[in-house]
């Protein structure tokens, strides 16, 4: 199998792998994090149990965690992008193309 | 996995605290030891820093219809050991409990445990034990990246066990509650880390693998064996 072609399954299976959740839960406002629900069961086991410390970040509004969230995901995606492309490049210098010699 | 902040008793937040203060010890000197004279190295250590920084802000559903993140813990682990992802689950989570508020600084030393030692530990101990017994090293690289994952969330869970044990059921009836909420959703979470990272791994195999040698792997053209 081809290299590009073992890639594409590969990123159409995590895809799918993401999908599919939604796809087959119905009711979208199910998906809450763990995080959450794990704090409800410590609540459940210990209800006398109170926080001894709170979250100096006040950020609580969905959107702002999400787009921190994102800002963590790009810092980190636009590294991984110049690791490929810089790695190509060098790949490409080291073994360049028959052919592709400069032309006098 | 991230344990909110204030919701681990102190004791328990001081103890692990003090554990994972020792591991990020351990990890920078490792990854001191690992560049110290190979530069090039660096790159490869920035890939798996990053690869972390990404794959824990994906925030992914479930089929339990709850979500979960990855972890990202398991390329590091297998490139640089164990030790070396303490640190860089530590940034990433300082990252977390200040400016997003997943997680906490309180318990953080728990945190950093599961996701930096625990479950970089379980992912670089069955990707030896694969390449051991022979398994091809996309099978192996997969196994270790899912068991990372799989291994933080355990260890979560364990963690909170120990510290709100069931009034019926003790320690054992209160890691099943953990375990239901943490682990099984975890499951196709860690299969999707799993290919993501074999995915990442084979395009370092073909474009690093001076890097790689200089790493101690034995390469065989673009091929890596043990």
């Amino acid at each position: 199998m081809k290299e590009r072609h073992r890639n594409v399954i590969v990123v159409a299976s995590f895809t799918a792998l993401a999908a599919f959740p939604l796809l087959i839960v119905k009711q979208a406002e199910l998906f809450r994090g763990t995080d959450d629900q794990a704090v409800k069961a410590i609540q459940t086991l210990a209800p006398s149990y109170v926080p001894w410390f709170q979250s100096i970040c006040s950020t609580s509004d969905p959107v702002a965690i999400t787009l921190l969230f994102t800002i963590q995901g790009a810092i980190g995606a636009a590294f991984i992008a110049y690791y490929l492309i810089s790695s190509r490049r060098q790949a490409s210098k080291k073994d360049p193309q028959p052919g592709a010699g400069r032309a006098y | 996995m991230h344990i909110m902040e204030g919701f681990l008793p102190a004791a328990h937040a001081a103890c692990w605290g003090g554990v994972s203060a020792l591991c990020v010890g351990a990890g920078l000197r490792s990854i001191s030891r690992a560049v110290k004279g190979k530069p090039e190295l660096k790159m490869l250590l920035g890939v798996s820093a990053a690869f972390t920084f990404l794959l824990s802000a994906l925030k992914l559903p479930s089929l339990t219809g709850s979500c979960s993140h990855p972890t990202g813990t398991g390329l590091g682990a297998i490139l640089f050991g164990p030790l070396a992802m303490a640190p860089i689950a530590a940034i990433v989570l300082l990252f977390q409990a200040l400016l997003i508020a997943h997680g906490g600084l309180t318990t953080l030393g728990a945190n950093v445990f599961s996701m930096g030692v625990a479950g970089p530990l379980i992912g670089y101990g069955a990707y030896r034990l694969a390449r051991t017994i022979g398994l091809p090293t996309g099978l192996s690289v997969f196994m270790a990246a899912l068991l990372a994952d799989m291994a933080t969330y355990v260890t979560t869970s364990l963690q909170l066990a120990l510290a709100f044990p069931d009034p019926a059921g003790g320690f054992a009836a209160s890691l099943v509650k953990f375990l239901g909420i943490f682990a099984v959703t975890q499951i196709p979470l860690a299969i999707g880390e799993g290919i993501l990272t074999v995915l990442m791994y084979s395009y370092i195999q073909k474009h690093s693998g001076n890097e790689l040698s200089a790493l101690g792997f034995i390469m065989t053209g673009r091929e890596e064996r043990v």
